[in-house]
């Protein structure tokens, strides 16, 4: 809807997810899709529902046999849908969601013993969600974020060390999202020709390549969306995020 | 259709529970009481975060502790609030009142606890199964609670003085009074009974719900359905309107989207006052 605005002042520090789902979706058919069968749970909002149609597309291309249910933003008994998904054996289960949901869909999908392969949006991989659900119920799901506080990245440890210093406490996804964003806006003010003009620094920002931020290296493209990489994850038995992927845009 | 079935059923007794607390506050006040869901929250942050988190108790004893605090939560409240504002003229002045009520409590936890959910771990976690049929420890405890509720409260009300004196003020407040029965001290006690059940709620759906601001928002809802499809103001009712809301609501989504479910239950509420308000077993609390 953003995009359809063609508001030439919009620019998005997050992934898009239509690009993060169908490159999550071309990962999991990759591992699990056996018999050709995607199932999907997704929040009914509009972001829910733009992810929904970028899996379905993927599946019509791909001729994969497609089956969503909805949710709707505070939904806490999800058995229903997920009792009809498992009913159409799936090979694996998408989810797109928000944070309270996200733990609720891990949570009932062990109680009703379905252990589909299940990957979901980046709410999984979140210290707020992770904390929600017992170690069992979410070991082996997989998760498509765009941000992981991953140490072995000089740029990234060095953010979470500042982070920590600053706050006490380690950088959630929303943190890394929205220094990113602010560090997007800077480098537009540090090359607009005159930041006096907003149009300039619109311009400088649309202008915006291999800018290392916390959450990847920014590329704007026409739309203002400054693309970086999806990073699929597992989350394992001791509720590490482990990246087992990491597909730049 | 069977795993549907007991996941509606297993929702109906949480329903039903609601439906309950609605109906004492209703018998004892002649009040709704709009801010009873919050009461479910506010009990699942007294156990979860002030009783297990804070205070390290174990489980056990932290509801024992939550049990009482918030009967004691419910007397005060009973006294301070209910109890005026059952004596206003309008019954309007005391809708407000428990909505705001509501909100108050709301603040509450969020000044104290802040918005984020969190829970207690490996609390009620896991499952039976039964063949294929699976369903989550936290619902048989709920059903398990709700039939020792229900029996619990058959046995007060018919067998002990103090019940019976709750039966007749339910009934008729003046009579009741000119009988030598302390009113206000009844309805602070029942207060604080309905308080204890959602307590009772409050603590069962952790593992099911999370501790959240939110938690409670749609089974309070839910349990002011159960009331009217089984006849507000009678006990077995709420129980009946609870099992068959959960299941209609369950096995609906063999025929419509899941999304919808919570729109069925809300037709039925409208279906029920519109076409039978006395509800399923109004008749026979008459």
């Amino acid at each position: 809807m953003l995009l359809d605005s063609n508001n030439p002042y919009f620019f998005r520090s997050a992934s898009p997810e239509n690009v993060q789902f169908s490159l999550g979706t071309k990962y999991m058919v990759e591992q699990f899709g056996d018999t050709g069968r995607v199932g999907m749970i997704f929040n009914n909002d509009e972001a829910g529902r733009g992810a929904m149609n970028v899996v379905e597309d993927y599946c019509a291309e791909n001729d994969l046999e497609f089956y969503a249910e909805g949710l709707n933003s505070g939904d806490k008994d999800l058995t229903g849908q997920l009792t009809k998904i498992n009913d159409f054996d799936p090979d694996f289960i998408m989810f797109y969601g928000h944070d309270p949901e996200t733990a609720v869909v891990v949570r009932q999908l062990s109680e009703l013993g379905i252990d589909t392969p299940f990957a979901a949006s980046s709410a999984l991989a979140m210290a707020q969600v992770l904390d929600l659900v017992d170690n069992e119920a979410i070991a082996g799901k997989f998760c498509i974020t765009d941000y992981v506080p991953d140490e072995s990245d000089p740029f990234i440890a060095d953010f979470i060390k500042r982070f920590e210093a600053r706050w006490g406490e380690t950088p959630e996804r929303y943190a890394a999202l929205h220094c990113s964003g602010a560090m997007a806006v800077i480098e537009g003010l540090r090359t607009a020709e005159d930041v006096d003009d907003p149009t300039s620094i619109c311009e400088a920002m649309k202008n915006i390549k291999d800018l290392q931020t916390v959450i990847g290296v920014y590329n704007c493209d026409e739309n203002g969306e400054l693309l970086h990489s999806a990073v699929i994850t597992e989350i394992d038995e001791n509720k590490n995020v482990v990246v087992k992927d990491r597909q730049n845009m | 259709m069977a795993q549907l079935l007991i996941n509606g059923l297993a929702m109906g007794f949480v329903y039903a529970l609601v439906g309950i607390e609605y109906t004492l506050i209703w018998n004892s006040t002649g009040l709704l009481n709009f801010s009873h869901d919050k009461f479910i929250t506010f009990s699942a942050y007294i156990f979860a975060g002030m009783y297990v988190l804070s205070l390290g108790l174990p489980p056990a004893l932290a509801v024992i502790a939550t049990l009482i605090t918030i009967f004691l939560f419910g007397v005060v409240v009973a006294l301070g609030i209910f109890n005026p504002l059952a004596k206003m003229t309008s019954n309007l002045y005391a809708i407000i009142g428990t909505v705001i009520l509501g909100r108050i409590i709301s603040e509450i936890i969020r000044l104290t606890w802040g918005p984020l959910p969190f829970t207690v771990d490996n609390f009620l976690t896991g499952t039976f199964s039964i063949g294929p049929l699976v369903i989550g420890k936290a619902y048989v405890y709920i059903i398990l609670s709700a039939i020792v509720i229900v029996v619990g409260l058959q046995i007060l009300f018919k067998a002990t003085k103090v019940g019976k004196a709750i039966r007749c003020v339910s009934q008729n407040k003046t009579a009741a009074a000119l009988m030598g029965i302390n009113v206000a001290r009844n309805t602070a006690f029942t207060i604080g009974l309905s308080a204890v059940i959602c307590s009772v709620i409050g603590i069962l759906v952790i593992p099911l719900f999370s501790v959240e601001m939110n938690m409670a928002n749609m089974i309070g809802l839910k349990g002011f359905t159960s009331g009217v499809v089984g006849g507000f103001g009678y006990l077995p009712g709420a129980i009946v309107g609870g099992l068959l809301v959960g299941i209609v609501e369950s096995v609906s989504v063999t025929v419509l989207p899941a999304v919808y479910k919570d729109c069925v239950s809300f037709i039925l509420l409208i279906a029920f006052l519109l076409f039978k308000p006395n509800g399923l077993l109004g008749n026979k609390q008459n």
